[in-house]
């Protein structure tokens, strides 16, 4: 990176402002939850990928660094996914 | 009390349990015993006073690899058939354990742990702390909750138990086949009176 | 930075190798501390009628005898070594950051002292049983202090934790002599590196755990008290540490054995790189079998049945290292003194415990083990066995190191010997008397006794053996034949300088061309080393235990403390102002796969991925509760202000773009533009918190409050959370607003900022997900 990416800086700025406005239009528009939860998420996880891709300069660093919040990642999928899935306490079926 | 190895059974699922942790116990015994043997008779027949074998630690000088392929993928090997004979019976043990037997005429046993004891209570509504009494040769199914803290419901010649939650159902079911008394245990750590918090469970 | 000598020398050193002293003392304190606790308590389990202990004694015991042994002595007596020989066997002066380093020491030492201070609070140190179950150690059950004052203790070790997993990432990383691949690292140096490693993944979610557990207490909220949460939730946040933890703890022993058997083999390890490999792979593994722990509390059967799977897998990869390690001993020329001898036995004990294990794995056999003595048995060969047995073993193979003498080999065997028995006189009777409910103080089934006898005997064998051992050690100080400096013929870099080393470690760096580890000439002048001495880190933790202590008991004492804790961060942020402290970065190290990393930005990275494990578990509460509470969980935009939420998120994320551009501008050179976008970060992040407080105020007057319900109370733990992580960006922001206005940053010199800027990105993405999940749905 000879040239700092200014420009490539702002563009990701309008993009995560965009992104956050129609986050908030989805919540106005009221439409079924299940949808709304899904394209919440969605949206804050291409948001935070945004962040850490150009921000955090994941894109131009080291891979190994990637792994590493890979890794972060997939363990906070893994504890969401196994505490709910594990939340309810199922009885032996009679 | 069964003790130790000597095998008295009670009923299901101590029958079960057993046949499953024999099965465990003797590869276990068989695979350590010759892995230590092994390490052991190595050690003595490769020490330093009588081995042939030529020094190959030099100070300063990063060794280089020693390794075979195939040993190591014929450990991998072994371990794996084992861990996946283990692994497949404990499954259908565990299945059978987990789900209560179909049966037209289920004795059923609502659980509450508190601190410090154990209270049942039957199909018609009788309250009763420190005892249980059940029919011999029918399925009893025990419905376990906790109105206080975390406590292991356990009923140990029967070689079962759960987790005794409050605010949650666990299920556990038995079907004895010997009359007697046998002892209900608490075996999660719940205050002071933990080591005091036993019931009776008398088959008849 | 003159020489120190005396006390001094100890409460202001950096030096890795003086840390490593004082983590060797220390946690051979804290072992003495658990094994008397131990010795007690089995007293009374050997005569259950004689009422040696009453029940709460007896409960306090073993909960301390847990908590101590499991983080205040064996790991830390791991980490000695780990400080004193990693450096030296990777070729480095010394740790990355070794003013952390003290400071990773300190934290450990007050935080123990502070847990076992415990002993001494009204009702007595916590009786909970060191796994902390819920809800017995909420307020109801156990109001005592000294179950919140061990809790606060424990969130100390694990900032002490972060601190040195950061350091030992970054130092084995990235000061690597030139020439030290991957593959040329000694095997202690990979067991090290693989415990850190863990460490940084496993240690946040339990940090939240007790984070939670300690507001629950302090404040009245109620995550581990409704069934909503409680019980499950806890033991969620609990074991997915708590198994990790076990490897934590043995994986330091796997390396010591593996250069042990490398150096009185005489031979290369068999399989290395497999080992290598099969360990990886365990590592990864023991995150994803946690509910082996959970298996009877009854929760979805088809995650426990997976994880049942995948623990019966974990012995795969271990079957393969233990099988390599004994084929290291065919062929060999295998020369048997203490420290093999300690090493066999801790492979024959470990095969014990894993074997053992496999038991506990399966779900149906362990609905009865859970609970009984057949799972102390298990770990004590686990973690007593295979893990002190491995960590003696290091004990003696570097005694002469450290030390520069020899001690007794005839009292070393004895000591093997007699310890080897004792252990087994102590744990092999609970495998026989395995139905026996765990954690009891008294029991009435009469079979019982002998064993318990047996054990209690084999308990006292076992201590004393230990007393055989310190003679030895400070009997060889005096009158031990000198040791030279490479006794074993071991061909690691820590046997290539004088016993005990220098300071330095060496006089001139070593590097390796091919196998051949050689020194740089450097024209025959010697390196010149110079000492850093900082009192910091030692206040640090003092205040910080002084204003927990006085949190739980007395508040004037937490005013002082907190108010010592600001003056000495100031100090410390002074000195570096000034560059007081300035360790500069070798060059030429191997740094692969981290070539772009310094020093600092990549330490940050490592910290923000430990508090990114922190926030997976507030999140993974979030989750768990939601579910739970469906249907009563309320619709976020019904509670929460949509459009406030999203301007202040527009505002965070404004504040990201100024950092990066002032990232830019540092790297361009252009002074004024760096500190524009940096004091209008600076003003970002006020507005945000301004507009964070003004709500959190008009929540609360609607009667929104910490306390109302769950939803509110994780409402109000996430985002202050949150808020704490900006204000303390902010503090390291003012720092750097400094350092910008004194000119030190260019396009040369631009590091700190940085750094700053990928923490400050990551308290961003955070706030992406807490505005998603609390404001939209
Ligand atoms: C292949 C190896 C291993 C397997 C398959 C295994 C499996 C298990 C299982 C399933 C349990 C749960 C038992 C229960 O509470 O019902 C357990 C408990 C435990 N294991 Fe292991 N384990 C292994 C190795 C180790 C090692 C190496 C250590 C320590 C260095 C260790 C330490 C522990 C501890 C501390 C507990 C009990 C914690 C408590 O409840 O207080 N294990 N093990
Ligand atoms: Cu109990
Ligand atoms: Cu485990």
């Amino acid at each position: 990176m000879a040239k700092e990416p200014i420009n490539l800086y702002v563009g990701v700025w309008g993009l995560l402002v965009g992104l956050t406005i129609l986050e908030i239009f989805m919540v106005l528009v009221e439409m079924p939850i299940i949808l709304l939860i899904t394209g919440v998420l969605l949206l804050a996880g291409v948001k935070a990928g945004f962040v850490a891709l150009f921000y955090q300069h994941l894109k131009w660093d080291d891979v190994a660094i990637s792994w590493f919040y890979l890794m972060a990642l997939f363990f906070a999928l893994f504890i969401v996914m196994v505490w709910t899935g594990g939340s309810a306490v199922c009885q032996v079926e009679i | 009390m069964t003790h130790g190895m000597v095998l008295q059974i009670p009923g299901e699922p101590a029958g079960t349990w057993y046949s499953l942790f024999n099965l465990y116990f003797s590869l276990g015994l068989l695979v350590g015993s010759v892995v230590v043997g092994m390490l052991l008779y190595f050690v003595w027949k490769y020490r330093e006073s009588v081995s042939n074998e030529s020094d190959d630690i030099k100070p300063g000088v990063v060794p280089g690899e020693r390794s075979n392929i195939k040993l190591i993928m014929v450990f991998f090997g072994l371990t794996s058939i084992i861990l996946f004979t283990l692994a497949s019976y404990s499954i259908l043990v565990t299945n059978y354990v987990e789900k209560v037997p179909k049966a037209d005429d289920i004795f059923e046993v609502t659980v509450q742990g508190f601190q410090w004891g154990w209270r049942f209570i039957y199909p018609n509504g009788t309250e009763v702390v420190g005892e249980v009494v059940v029919p011999k040769d029918k399925i009893v199914v025990f419905r376990i909750t906790s109105m206080d803290v975390f406590h292991k419901f356990q009923l140990i010649e029967f070689r079962t138990g759960a987790d005794a939650l409050p605010g949650a159902f666990n299920v556990i079911w038995i079907k004895p086949t010997q009359a007697g008394t046998y002892t209900i245990q608490c075996y999660e750590l719940c205050g002071i009176g933990h080591s005091l918090m036993v019931a009776t469970l008398r088959v008849v | 930075m003159e020489n120190k000598s005396g006390l001094m020398r100890w409460l202001t050193t950096t030096n890795h190798k003086d840390i490593g002293l004082l983590y060797l003392v220390t946690s051979l304190y804290f072992l003495m501390v658990g094994g008397s606790l131990a010795l007690t308590f089995r007293l009374q389990l050997a005569f259950p009628q004689a009422d040696i202990l009453s029940a709460s004694a007896f409960n306090q015991a073993i909960t301390m005898h847990g908590l101590i042994m499991v983080l205040w002595a064996i790991s830390p007596f791991a980490f000695a070594f780990a400080n004193y020989i990693v450096p030296i066997q990777i070729g480095a002066r010394d740790m990355a950051f070794p003013r952390l380093n003290a400071l990773s020491y300190w934290l450990y030492l007050f935080s123990g002292l502070l847990a076992a201070l415990s002993f001494f609070l009204p009702g007595g140190a916590p009786d909970v049983g060191w796994t902390y179950y819920v809800p017995l150690s909420t307020p109801k059950f156990t109001p005592q202090p000294g179950v919140t004052v061990a809790a606060l203790a424990l969130a100390m070790l694990v900032a002490s934790v972060t601190v040195g997993t950061i350091n030992f990432i970054v130092t084995i990383a990235t000061l690597r002599a030139p020439g030290m691949g991957w593959s040329k690292l000694p095997m202690f140096t990979w067991g090290i590196l693989y415990t850190v490693l863990l460490m940084l993944f496993a240690f946040g979610p339990v940090a939240a755990g007790f984070f939670l557990l300690a507001i629950d207490r302090v404040f009245g909220t109620a995550f581990f008290t409704s069934p909503e949460g409680g019980a499950i939730l806890w033991t969620h946040m609990f074991w997915f540490f708590g198994h990790p933890e076990v490897y934590i703890v043995l994986a330091p022993a796997i390396g010591v054995v593996g250069d042990v058997i490398e150096t009185f083999t005489r031979k290369p390890l068999f399989g290395r790189k497999y080992i290598l490999i099969a360990f990886g792979i365990a590592s990864f593994i023991s995150f994803i079998v946690y509910v082996h722990h959970m298996f009877a509390t009854g929760i979805n059967p088809i995650i426990r049945e997976v994880m049942s799977i995948t623990t019966e897998s974990i012995s795969v990869p271990f079957g393969v290292i233990m099988l390599s390690f004994i084929f290291s001993f065919y062929k060999a020329r295998v020369r048997i003194k203490t420290p093999l001898l300690f090493a066999i036995g801790s492979i024959v004990l470990f095969i014990v415990g894993g074997i053992t294990g496999v038991f506990n794995s399966s779900i149906a056999l362990d609905r009865f083990i859970r609970g009984t003595y057949w799972v102390v048995a298990h770990f004590h060969y686990a973690m007593v066995g295979a893990t002190l047995f491995g960590l003696l073993a290091a004990m003696y193979y570097w005694y002469p190191k450290i030390t520069g003498k020899m001690y007794d080999e005839k009292l070393g065997k004895i000591h093997f010997a007699i310890a080897f028995i004792g252990f087994n006189l102590l744990y092999f009777p609970m495998f026989i008397i395995y139905e026996m409910p765990r954690r009891v103080n008294t029991y009435f089934v009469e079979e019982w006794i002998p064993m318990n006898q047996l054990a209690t005997l084999g308990g006292y064998v076992f201590g004393f053996s230990f007393l055989i051992m310190v003679y030895n050690l400070l009997k060889s100080l005096k009158t031990g034949s000198p040791a030279g400096n490479n006794p074993w013929g071991a061909w690691t870099l820590e046997w290539m300088t004088t016993s005990p080393p220098p300071p330095h470690n060496f006089d001139f760096d070593p590097m390796i061309s091919g196998n051949q580890i050689t020194f740089y000439t450097n024209g025959g002048v010697p390196h010149k080393h110079v000492e850093y001495h900082t009192m910091m880190p030692m206040l640090l933790s003092v205040s910080l235990m002084l204003s927990f202590f006085g949190l739980m008991m007395y508040t004037p004492l937490f005013v002082i403390g907190a108010a010592m804790l600001a003056a000495v961060l100031t100090k410390w942020l002074i000195d570096d102002v000034y560059d007081r402290f300035v360790i500069p970065e070798p060059e030429n190290t191997m740094k692969w796969p981290f070539d772009h990393m310094n020093r600092l930005k990549f330490g940050v990275w490592m910290l923000v991925i430990s508090e990114a494990m922190l926030f997976a578990a507030l999140f993974g509460a979030y989750s768990l509760l939601r579910i739970n509470l469906i249907g009563e969980w309320p619709y976020g935009p019904a509670v929460h202000d949509v459009r406030l939420g999203g301007i202040n998120t527009i505002i965070l994320l404004t504040s990201s773009l100024t950092v990066v551009l002032a990232v830019a501008y540092a790297k361009m050179g252009d002074q004024r533009k760096l500190l524009y976008s940096l004091g209008a970060t600076y003003i970002l992040g006020l507005v945000f918190l301004g507009l964070k407080g003004y709500e959190w105020m008009k929540l609360y007057d609607e009667g929104f409050t910490l306390t109302s319900d769950l939803p509110s109370s994780l409402y109000y733990v996430m985002t202050g959370t949150h808020a704490a992580h900006m204000i303390a960006g902010m503090i390291a922001l003012t720092y750097l607003i400094v350092k910008a206005f004194r000119g030190v940053y260019n396009e040369k010199n631009y590091d700190g900022v940085e750094a700053f800027g990928i923490y400050w990105h990551f308290v961003d993405i955070v706030w992406i997900f807490l505005f998603a999940i609390f404001y939209l749905m």
